[in-house]
């Protein structure tokens, strides 16, 4: 056998284990789950086939609407602060090199680390109306009204933000460090003699340089909004009447309560096309902005 | 100094990695060594730990079944849809309880395993009819009665001595009871109190509905009549003016928060009436509340209540049939029964089992056993389970006030046609 | 004049460790807040005042009861031994998979290598009833192989897949071709010098995949049923199912959170980087 035909041959053994393990486990899952969602199912009995009676349900679902517009008030109101707030603390942490800097650095990913379901228990009972932290230092403050945060259909969502922005900006922060640091620090030593001022550096130096990084943490955040599903999981199961339930959320339900496979099935797959679409949105955005 | 680091690092991994490995290895081997007696698994949503009469009956029906060890496995929350996973993930217990409005899911799906073969015909005619007809689906007879329990009031005797309100007579009328909730309804921030609470289930919503005479399905079974029948949309009216005009009620979120069982509010003394079965008094018992027991407000005269079925099952695919029956037998049998009434548990579904002792133990027991007499059984249909999961939903709507009864009305009846028309 | 500027320094740097402290105890604050609370008993929980840091009672009686419910220490001991043994298994496939993708010469190994990447676009939930199915099927129902399997075999190596292979582009080709013409076999190739040479990038995808494997919550929920098997992140949610005893959930939590942060304070440096490598640098 000729050495090339060797290699070919050598190449497909190789990647065989993770080919045939995504075959089962992600391209023939995506397949099935489409075979799934024009399907009827309840685990019990076999899958009935339905055509797109799921997807005419999905359409006039009135839960779909209000959870769409759930997930949407996450995601548009989460990206843009995490990018904001990351990107904020990077440059702080950016300016000083001292050993206690490092200290803040660690303090600031800390959050990130742990588990969303262990943080979720602890935030939970932080946000209680009651008898939590966050009620009895408003009190003690000087307020009168405190919110009802997780009880109430208006403060629910805020109350995930906030939890999610603390979780989260720690962790991009790190990405936007790296990505400082790698900006020559010539340039800003360049542009001083020229006359630049600090706001004129930002704006003309380290936004433009920075934005791959802005561009990877914008994608990865935005498919991570979308996935919001542990804290809702933990914190309101949902609720209250809804107000924190999303799309992947209900994708669950369907699947695991209602056990309408066949339904969450179909959810699934809308859900996918969704971030399909955002995400090449994002990508034709990038492009053309590269191109100028 | 990095390459000590690293390489110490390596060898405490693979230590742990070893040890770990080693723990589960030797966890199952324990598990492998079994003991001459075979044992069997039952599947409960009660906590053995915590509920004496299990331990009893454990104890009684070992001692009268040396060969037999039984295993209870506990299943604390959303029981019926974590059973299902486990069923179809290929964990099967030998026994499970099951309630009356699952049975004909499981039973349609081919679950259960019948039983008229192993049961005799002196244990079904020891049935009361209104037992028989829950445990039956399409003529054949899946499950064997645990219990069957009619509702009742609890009172929090202390919260009305506190308030320096005398407990009522048993012929206590609805309009009684609503001004005591408004009385007992205080306070504010974390000393508030309310006057009456129920959980969510559909078959705690549906006693105040039995109560008032109204019905939750058509006489075919195909649809619910929230909006045509009278009975149903008083008892409907009722309740949400409980949550939303009289404001008695403390919301979902407001009594979840001193715990997650349903009488936990009643226990920490913030609720002062609730509706509740025989087994609440145990549980009540348990954790130092303080009450007594009322039948249900007189409406128009009459008390009337619903009473529920709960039930023991054979999974289809149980490995041992006949041993798993065994226990069945002896859990929903005379000797079963009158455990679960002695200590308090539930009252008998067989009308061979005693019940003057237990009626003379303490004043309000009798109320139980008259309120079976007249109680109506929980619905019971083909598609329940889903509908069920449907109406709770919206029910979370019209007691948070964010849709009116009629809305709420329509809704239902109109997602319950293609619900039960499967 | 020099005077005049240290002190507009000092002011400013004043300024900055200020906001910066609170910041940083903002962040900190609820994990001391949590882990010293689950030393409160109940009744302080409930009615003593939340902002009061150190217990006024200090009680172990919650973690008593946390392990007397539930065997956390089997949740902990299997939460550890998933986090590192996974990992393992996953940089070995992933690794591999990338040397064949950048070194052997196939025909398809772009579209190949595309595929992989494309799948870090899917959302989870897609694949999971029928990864569930899957797994019922094969009866590997309640054991760890399943947790195994869909880790190394869905998106979360396939960001391994794609990592291992943008380093390797960045390794000269020099070092192995030398072994090549001298006759050894790509597998030894790969094991001998590609690997040692890869520290950094098994280093940043064993920590990244670390992380991911501990917190995993949903996949491990749905597939693991025996209190033998679960993970710490499962535990905890059945631990808020069984008791609502406040302080000992937070017990629980504390006992979630330690570990990690044991471990994260410990390999500070080698976290970090990971985290900054996987945004790529700047360009």
């Amino acid at each position: 056998m000729s050495l090339q035909a060797q290699e070919e041959r050598l190449g497909w053994l190789y990647v065989s284990p993770a080919l045939i393990g995504f075959m089962v486990f992600t391209f023939g899952s995506i397949l099935r789950s489409l075979g799934y969602s024009f399907t009827e199912w309840d685990l019990l009995t076999a899958p009935r086939w339905i055509g797109l009676r799921n997807f005419a349900k999905i359409f006039q679902d009135g839960y779909f609407y209000q959870y769409m517009s759930n997930t949407f008030y996450f995601v548009i109101l989460l990206v843009p602060t995490v990018l904001v707030a990351s990107l904020m603390l990077a440059i702080l942490i950016n300016t000083r090199t001292k050993g206690i800097t490092k200290a803040y650095r660690a303090a600031l990913f800390l959050p990130s680390i742990t588990s969303t379901v262990a943080i979720s228990m602890v935030w939970l009972w932080i946000f209680n109306p009651s008898m939590g932290v966050l009620n009895n230092l408003l009190l003690a403050i000087g307020f009168d009204k405190v919110p009802q945060w997780l009880d109430s259909t208006v403060w629910s969502k805020p109350a995930l933000l906030i939890m999610r922005i603390w979780q989260m900006s720690g962790y991009y922060m790190l990405m936007f460090l790296a990505g400082l640091q790698t900006i020559p620090e010539t340039l800003y030593e360049a542009s001083e003699v020229d006359g630049a001022t600090r706001r004129q550096q930002f704006f003309r130096i380290t936004i433009p340089m920075l934005s791959n990084i802005f561009f990877v943490v914008a994608i990865l955040l935005v498919i991570e909004a979308f996935n919001m599903f542990e804290s809702i999981f933990i914190m309101t199961g949902g609720g209250p009447l809804g107000s924190t339930s999303t799309i992947m959320y209900y994708i669950y339900e369907k699947g695991f309560s209602y056990y309408e496979m066949g339904y969450s099935s179909a959810l699934a797959w809308i859900f996918f096309i969704l971030i399909l679409i955002v995400t090449l949105i994002q990508y034709r955005f990038r492009h053309e902005q590269a191109g100028e | 100094m990095k390459r000590f680091k690293g390489s110490t690092l390596l060898v405490l991994i693979l230590v742990l990695v070893l040890v770990s490995s080693l723990a589960t290895v030797s966890a199952q081997g324990a598990q492998e060594v079994s003991a001459a007696p075979q044992t069997v698994k039952v599947y409960t949503w009660w906590d053995i730990t915590k509920f004496a009469h299990l331990q009893k009956m454990e104890a009684d029906f070992e001692a009268a079944n040396p060969d037999i060890l039984l295993e209870f496995v506990t299943i604390p929350s959303k029981y019926a849809d974590t059973m299902v996973t486990k069923l179809v993930g290929g964990e099967i217990p030998d026994v499970m309880m099951l309630a009356m409005d699952q049975v004909p899911r499981y039973a349609q799906a081919d679950m259960l395993l019948p039983l008229d073969n192993l049961a005799s015909k002196e244990y079904k005619a020891s049935l009361y009819a209104v037992v028989k007809n829950a445990l039956t689906f399409d003529g054949k007879l899946y499950a064997a009665a645990r219990d069957v329990t009619p509702k009742v009031m609890y009172l929090n005797t202390r919260m009305f001595e506190k308030a320096g309100i005398a407990i009522p007579k048993d012929t206590w009328t609805l309009d009684e009871f609503t001004a005591l909730a408004g009385k007992l309804t205080k306070g504010a921030g974390s000393e508030t109190q309310w006057g009456y609470y129920w959980k969510n289930y559909a078959d705690q919503t549906f006693s105040l509905i039995a109560a008032f005479g109204g019905q939750l399905y058509a006489q075919d079974g195909k649809s619910s009549v929230l909006s045509t029948d009278p009975n149903t949309q008083k008892a409907i009216q009722y309740m949400y003016d409980l949550c939303n005009t009289y404001k008695v009620c403390p919301s979902a979120a407001q009594a979840g928060q001193f715990g997650t069982n349903e009488f936990s509010a009643f226990m920490a003394d913030k609720v002062a009436m609730q509706i509740g079965s025989l087994s609440t008094a145990s549980v009540l018992e348990g954790n130092g509340a303080a009450f007594t027991v009322l039948p249900i407000p007189l409406i128009n005269g009459i008390s009337k209540t619903s009473s529920f079925v709960n039930t023991w099952v054979i999974p289809k695919k149980a490995s041992s049939p006949e041993l798993s029956w065994r226990v069945v037998e002896f859990l929903s049998g005379k000797e079963g029964q009158q455990i679960a009434l002695d200590m308090n548990y539930g009252l008998p579904a067989s009308n061979k089992v005693d019940t003057t002792a237990f009626e003379a133990k303490t004043a309000y027991n009798k109320y139980f056993v008259s309120a079976l007499k007249t109680a109506v059984p929980y619905p019971v249909n083909k598609n329940g389970s889903a509908f069920q999961t449907m109406f709770q939903k919206e029910c979370e709507f019209l007691w948070a006030g964010a849709t009116t009864v009629a809305e709420f009305a329509a809704k239902v009846d109109a997602q319950s046609v293609e619900l039960l028309a499967k | 004049m020099p005077f005049k500027i240290e002190k507009h320094k000092t002011g400013r740097a004043l300024v900055f460790h200020t906001f910066m402290v609170v910041l940083s105890l903002l962040m900190v604050y609820p994990f001391v807040w949590s882990v010293l609370s689950s030393f409160k008993p109940i009744e302080e929980l409930y009615s003593g005042n939340p902002l009061n840091l150190i217990p006024q009672t200090f009680t172990t009686e919650n973690y008593r009861r946390l392990f007397e419910i539930l065997p956390f220490g089997r949740f902990t001991l299997n939460s550890l031994y998933l986090s590192i043994a996974i990992p393992i298994a996953m940089i070995l496939v992933a690794s591999l998979t990338s040397y064949a993708l950048t070194r052997l010469r196939f025909r398809g190994r772009n579209v190949l290598f595309l595929a992989f990447v494309a799948t870090m676009m899917i959302p989870s939930h897609v694949v999971l009833i029928p990864n569930y199915k899957t797994i019922v099927d094969l009866n590997l129902y309640n054991t760890f192989t399943a947790l195994f399997l869909t880790s190394m075999f869905t998106a979360s190596n396939a960001f391994n897949i794609f990592f291992f292979r943008q380093f390797f582009l960045t390794i000269p080709k020099d070092l192995e071709n030398a072994a090549i013409i001298d006759g050894c076999p790509h597998i030894q190739v790969f094991f001998r010098i590609i690997l040692p040479n890869s520290k950094p990038a098994i280093a940043t995808t064993a920590i990244l995949s670390f992380r991911s494997v501990w917190n995993q919550f949903l996949w491990p929920m749905i597939v693991i049923n025996d209190y033998d098997k679960m993970t710490l992140t499962v535990g905890l949610k059945y631990l808020k199912d069984w008791e609502p005893n406040w302080a000992v959930l937070l017990a629980g939590a504390a006992i979630s959170i330690i570990p990690i942060i044991i471990v994260f304070l410990v390999f500070q440096k080698q976290f970090m980087s990971s985290t900054m490598n996987s945004g790529f640098g700047g360009k």
